[in-house]
């Protein structure tokens, strides 16, 4: 009875919808009077969290009728719960969108059944990049960041400490990098980034990973303390550079290279593709529910390149992603497809090595 | 640094930073007030103002905010039974009985001088801290913080009741819920009745209301006409409270240094502060029986603690920007989005802001408990207002709270289930705080245990401060056994310890053995990173049930193994505890059709019109007045309440949704 009724109102809704004249709509789209909900996945006072409260304080002034803009936090499983139910039951009409994060993405990279949601059906509207590199506390592994092939055989015997989330966090990405190499370490779970870094600060750990930005922060003037290698970024035809804040610092495939002589391939390097995707080119990205039409995500665009060139937020924003470029619209919703869509044989690969190193499956 | 310090004073003394303090003590003060909010909440609700403030008054309402948020709580903590926010749940035990007492105001006068001692001198610990405390946190390493783990056990091991192996079950149980939901160590969700809610391991807050609120509620209902038990409040509690505290000044100073440690500390984390403060006090005093019954002690030292532990865990965020508890990461939050950068590089070059932020907690201690001094004989006239005019709202304003955790329906049912248990812990005898603790460590001991054994196999404990912290651990055992409690109910057969009619607690025991089979037979699909935890838990709350049930199977004489309290005396005609789960059920089915906001005050409107006999139109407003205060938190602190069938049809407007 009541799905009978709700398919009749729906129904009435496609109607209504279909009448309308599509043609005007550009024109008059307007979100005066209403509330825009920018849903984070994260409790308040995170990385995620402070992003969005940032560019919150902006954004109504840049959608047509000065719409009042709120932030809506729902925490819960990394952000998967405040995903599903986004995917789901979000009304597309602009007045909701979601700050995606690289954990929002990691679930589906590696195909894990909570995740119900396909970020790729989003309508992307603005990607930030932020920069990451595994660092090190140089003596204790003996690197000497002068010869790569050196520092590689030190790793290679070192007794690398690693501290880390769960062996499904962002730092799988790093895990995959080292297996690629043949490096192995001692991982320890359960350390949320911040007990990580605790333990890295205190010598129980002598390995870390984190953002350059917070890297430079913490320890760029400490001469102990140096990155082995950054995860680069991918410019604008594609092809991987050295990030912009660690100039110095080979990227992890030109590590590879350097020492196994030959450019990293095959599907562990796909797979390490797609993490450093995720981790590094999504590292958060805004994002409007599955079939907003092309005239909102329009306005959406427009909207953030204003509030992105707005000298408060130009100043602001290093502060929290570093001096990486901005990607929008098709460029971002590329970014996501290559973070995205893998190929069942990489998944493949990356659940055995999870077995494998981790004893570790993806499904129950 | 003395130069810094004056800088900092003459910073703090304009009018503007002055009133930027103040207003951010008033908002503390609410949020410490209403359940379930704290700091976290409060400053989330700041950080949209705060950004684009003149950083030292932004910085002053923030620091504002979170240094009395535990001076508050205590009204609801004290008054109601309800623990404002996790940080007073230790000041129910003693501060609650005195308020049935009638004595209220000496309760809250207590806790208030405690609470502003305790928080003047976290802000003094903290001034020195900065200069050298560094050091001293780098040193507390995996082994040490497993050391502390086991020291805060055996602290509170004193808390078990009076029947050992039920308290050692409680426990375990409590180490058993903290094992539903998703593992630290792996990310692998396990025990978790095929729920999405559970994806994440439950909210402290929710078995915190499920464990001390909802039970008292219940029993009140049932039992009294109003919280005060003679119906009045007693006049010279004032100045009864602050001698109170002045004969205590010695435990209330070594309180307030438990609990700036324990906050400056990693691996306890805030929210078990006021149970080691609280076992700390019970274990140092040789007669224990007041404990529990309003003793003006275990309002003292959980108090001094819990406002000691902001000052605490401002150390390790400024000095390494590393956040010392949850509301710490959102304060981290608030100052980078100031364009404050707390770590090494602020101490070398911004001590000035450094001080601000110790001034500050000083300041805001004295106008937060000036407040509530001045706000407290009003309050507390709540304990003589007839109950079940309250108890409506007290209901709605727990499962608010609840649902302040992860704002998910969820949260609402679990909180339901969880008052179940606390119910029916309360009414066969089973510790509850002994739940409580174990629940609240049980994350620390699991990603302890093996972090520790991970990385140092058994030498950690050749580490000094290892052996210090054991040694700490030997004498506190030692204390809590040279000063053994005696039990104080005598053991009658047709008293609360008969052996006759055990049918309930067999009920109740096959409850929680099924419960801990569940998680075994679960346990046993995962690798030992997801599974080991789960197995060991499970394990231990099975063998300590083993003599509990040995002696409801083969003893035939009372004993202190069995409790009941529903026969302990004839009941005069009240309803019984079923009922008023029954009801709780009934409302929230009755929430999954028309939405929380309208079915709790469709409830309370019933409640009121039929338990409370308030003409119709009071019982209305009274209904209505609860959706206008949700509807206000709501536009605050952007809330989106739980919806019903009703809302997927029907677009209600504010504050109806």
């Amino acid at each position: 009875m009541l799905s009978g009724l709700k398919k009749l109102i729906v129904g009435a809704a496609a109607a209504l919808a279909l009448s309308a004249p599509n043609t005007g709509l550009a024109d008059e789209f307007t979100l005066e009077g209403q509330t825009v909900t920018w849903i984070v996945g994260f409790s308040e006072g995170g990385g995620t969290d402070r992003l969005t409260r940032l560019l919150q304080a902006k954004l109504g002034d840049h959608l047509p009728g000065k719409p009042n803009v709120i932030v809506l936090n729902k925490p819960g499983g990394g952000s998967v719960i405040a995903s599903n139910d986004f995917h789901e039951n979000a009304p597309n009409d602009g007045t909701m969108l979601i700050m995606a994060s690289t954990s929002s993405l990691l679930p589906v990279i590696l195909g894990s059944e909570v995740a119900r949601y396909n970020p790729n059906e989003w309508v992307a509207v603005t990607g930030f990049a932020r920069g990451a590199t595994m660092y090190a506390i140089s003596d204790d592994l003996g690197l000497g960041h002068e010869d790569m092939m050196a520092d590689y055989e030190a790793l290679k015997s070192a007794n690398i400490r690693f501290g880390t989330e769960t062996p499904l966090s962002a730092e799988l990405l790093d895990f995959v990098s080292m297996e690629m190499l043949g490096v192995d370490a001692r991982y320890i779970f359960g350390l949320a980034s911040k007990d990580a870094e605790a333990a890295f600060q205190r010598g129980e750990m002598n390995v870390n990973t984190d953002n350059v930005r917070s890297y430079l922060k913490d320890y760029g003037d400490d001469p102990k303390v140096n990155p082995v290698w950054s995860y680069g970024v991918i410019d604008e035809n594609g092809n991987l550079q050295r990030d912009p804040d660690l100039p110095d610092t080979p990227t992890f495939p030109e590590f590879y290279e350097a020492v196994k002589g030959e450019a990293p391939s095959g599907t562990p390097y796909e797979m390490q593709k797609a993490l450093m995707n995720a981790k590094v080119m999504l590292s958060k990205a805004v994002m409007l529910p599955p079939g907003t039409p092309d005239n909102i995500r329009q306005v959406y665009i427009d909207a953030m390149k204003k509030v992105t060139s707005d000298p408060e937020i130009v100043a602001a924003l290093p502060r929290e992603i570093g001096s990486m470029p901005l990607n929008f619209g098709d460029e971002t919703q590329q970014a996501m497809a290559t973070g995205t869509s893998i190929d069942p044989k990489v998944r493949e690969w990356a659940a055995g090595f999870l077995k494998e190193r981790f004893n570790t499956t993806l499904k129950n | 640094m003395y130069e810094a310090a004056i800088v900092a004073l003459a910073q703090l003394a304009t009018l503007q930073t002055l009133l930027a303090l103040v207003a951010g003590v008033v908002v503390g003060l609410v949020v410490g007030i209403l359940p379930g909010l704290g700091g976290t909440a409060g400053l989330a609700l700041l950080l949209p103002i705060v950004f684009g403030m003149e950083p030292s008054s932004a910085l002053a309402m923030m620091i504002g905010l979170l240094a009395v948020t535990t001076t508050s709580d205590t009204f609801p903590s004290v008054l109601m039974g309800i623990p404002g926010t996790s940080g007073s749940q230790a000041t129910v035990l003693d501060g609650f009985p005195m308020a049935k007492k009638g004595e209220g105001t000496r309760a809250l006068s207590i806790a208030f001088v405690s609470s502003l001692f305790g928080g003047i001198f976290g802000a003094f610990v903290l001034s020195f801290a900065v200069v050298f405390a560094t050091p001293i946190i780098l040193q507390i390493g995996f082994g040490e913080q497993l050391m502390l783990v086991v020291l805060a056990l055996s602290m509170v091991g004193i808390l078990t009741g009076a029947n050992l192996w039920k308290g050692l079950a409680a426990c375990s149980l409590g180490l058993l819920l903290g094992a539903l939901g998703s593992a630290p160590l792996s990310g692998v969700q396990r025990a978790a009745f095929g729920t999405e809610y559970l994806l994440d391991p439950l909210p402290l807050v929710i078995v915190g209301l499920a464990m001390f609120a909802t039970p008292e509620i219940v029993d009140l209902l049932r039992r009294q006409s109003t919280i005060s038990e003679t119906g009045r409040l007693e006049r010279t509690g004032w100045a009864k409270g602050f001698s109170d505290w002045a004969k205590n000044w010695w435990l209330s100073l070594r309180c307030s240094m438990i609990g700036s440690l324990i906050g400056a500390l990693p691996g306890l984390g805030g929210s078990v502060v006021d149970w080691i403060a609280y076992g700390h006090a019970v274990q140092t005093t040789k007669n224990r029986e007041s404990y529990g019954t309003g003793d003006p002690r275990g309002v003292v030292a959980p108090e001094s603690a819990n406002n000691a532990k902001e000052g605490g865990a401002l150390v390790p965020t400024l000095l390494l920007g590393i956040p010392g508890s949850g509301s710490m990461a959102i304060l981290l939050g608030g100052l980078i989005l100031i364009g404050i950068e707390p770590g090494k590089d602020m101490i070398d070059n911004n001590m000035d802001k450094v001080y601000l932020m110790i001034w500050s907690i000083a300041a805001a201690n004295i106008v937060g408990a000036g407040i509530c001094f001045f706000l407290a004989p009003q309050i507390a006239r709540i304990t003589t207002i007839k109950y079940t005019l309250i108890a409506p709202f007290m209901i709605g304003l727990i499962f608010f709270a609840a649902f302040q955790a992860t704002r998910n329906w969820g949260d609402l049912i679990a909180l339901l289930l969880l008052s179940v248990l606390g119910i029916y812990m309360k009414r066969f005898g089973w510790s509850r705080p002994a739940l409580l603790i174990g629940f609240v460590l049980s994350t620390r001991v699991e990603a302890s245990v093996y972090q520790t054994v991970t990385l140092y196999g058994i030498t950690f404990i050749e580490r000094p401060i290892v052996q210090v912290l054991i040694a700490l651990t030997v004498l506190s055992i030692a204390l809590a056994v040279f000063f053994k409690q005696k039990s104080s109910e005598p053991v009658t057969v047709d008293g609360p310890h008969s052996h006759l009619r055990l049918m309930p607690q067999w009920i109740f025991v096959s409850g929680v053995i099924a419960l801990a089979i569940y998680v075994f037979q679960d346990a046993l699909k995962f690798n030992s990173l997801t599974g080991m935890y789960p197995l060991v838990a499970s394990v231990s709350t099975l063998v300590f049930l083993v003599p509990v049930v040995l002696m409801m199977a083969f003893r035939r004489a009372p004993s202190g193994f069995f409790f009941d309290a529903e026969l302990k005396s004839v009941r005069e005609g009240g309803r019984s505890a079923e009922f008023y789960i029954g009801m709780l059920v009934v409302m929230l089915l009755f929430s999954g059709i028309v939405g929380f906001v309208l079915g709790i005050a469709t409830f309370i409107a019933l409640f009121l019109y039929r338990g409370a006999h308030v003409l119709w139109w009071k019982a209305m407003l009274g209904g209505v007045g609860f959706i206008l205060f949700l509807g206000i938190i709501s536009d605050q602190l952007t809330l989106r309440y739980p919806t019903g069938l009703l809302q997927n049809y029907l677009s209600l407007p504010w504050p109806l949704q």
